[in-house]
């Protein structure tokens, strides 16, 4: 990968090594959704895993939103 | 309950009841979620792309980065291309760069796309942000916007595959090969720019401000949101009469 920034590559990759994010599957009816744990109770959805195109133009499944899991 | 159904008015006579109701129901929204009530969803034929922060590629960015990423955009303009109701596309871009691949992949599906598209750079299209902008049928920049031309750089992030310096020089001549045969600026220019010196602090490179970028032939009109609707409303005019974008 090589990353063609205006940013300094310092401030981009700073906390590279200590950035471990939890990632869950869950189910989609047309696939999975990836998502990161930012607490017990909440995710932020990372990625969408679905055949269908349509399915990403759906706002609930925007990687950043944030979704409530359910126990 | 947020929205509420209008019961339908008999002519000539207020209707007082259903007006309460709606009242009622705002004063209640208000209170609960001590916000007014949203604006009602409008079916739109243009589909707007923002791309914005760090392009992410194949790796994920630490959380103190903002990015775009590629594998969700791409998925989204192949829905927006095979979408009977939408009819154009509007990208804004306000980024600082990013992966390369994943940079040129969003610029080169852009480009073959046949629906009509139009690219409008607001703050900054920087590095990587040059080829998605200038991909698009028809491109704007908003008068104080900023496109950094710079080289990409050896001390870049490498992994895996050992990279030489002739690796680096290919992917730079990808980036240079794109705007070129997108855009009127000659390879020459683009690559003087690329190494001019004494510009930025850091680097070598040229900063363009709004109508330097449309001087230099880069971008092809100075001008902000109206006028990107406005071409693209033609573009899309245009296609339907049979004309192509």
């Amino acid at each position: 990968m090589i990353l063609y920034t205006a940013m300094p590559l310092e401030a981009v990759l700073e906390g590279m090594e200590s950035y471990r994010p939890e990632y869950l599957e869950l189910d989609h009816p047309r696939g999975k959704i990836i998502v990161e744990r930012i607490s017990p109770t909440q995710a932020r959805v990372v990625r969408l895993i679905s055949p269908c195109p349509q399915d990403y133009l759906d706002p609930k499944t925007q990687p950043g939103t944030i979704i409530s899991l359910m126990p | 309950m947020i929205f509420r159904r209008r019961s339908r008015a008999v002519p000539g006579r207020p209707d007082r009841e259903s007006r309460t109701n709606a009242d009622a129901s705002a004063v209640e929204c208000i209170k609960q979620m001590g916000q007014v009530q949203p604006v009602p969803a409008v079916e739109s034929n243009i589909y707007t792309i923002t791309i914005i922060g760090q392009i992410e590629g194949h790796m994920v960015l630490p959380p103190q980065n903002k990015t775009t990423k590629y594998e969700h955009v791409i998925p989204q303009l192949v829905a927006v291309e095979q979408s009977p109701k939408i009819e154009g596309l509007l990208i804004i871009l306000n980024t600082v760069g990013g992966d390369v691949e994943a940079g040129l992949a969003i610029a080169e599906l852009i480009d073959s796309m046949s629906k009509p598209t139009v690219s409008l750079v607001l703050g900054g299209g920087h590095s990587i942000g040059v080829p998605i902008a200038v991909g698009a049928d028809y491109s704007f920049i908003s008068e104080t916007a900023t496109m950094t031309i710079h080289p990409l750089r050896l001390s870049g992030f490498l992994i895996g595959v050992p990279q030489t310096f002739e690796y680096l020089d290919k992917m730079q001549d990808r980036v240079i090969r794109f705007v070129v045969k997108k855009t009127r600026i000659t390879e020459e220019k683009l690559r003087e720019l690329m190494f001019s010196t004494g510009q930025l602090a850091r680097d070598i490179g040229t900063v363009l401000v709004g109508k330097d970028a449309v001087e230099v032939g880069l971008i092809r009109e100075v001008g902000g949101l109206g006028s990107a609707i406005s071409r693209l409303n033609r573009l899309i005019k245009a296609r339907k009469e049979g004309g192509g974008p």
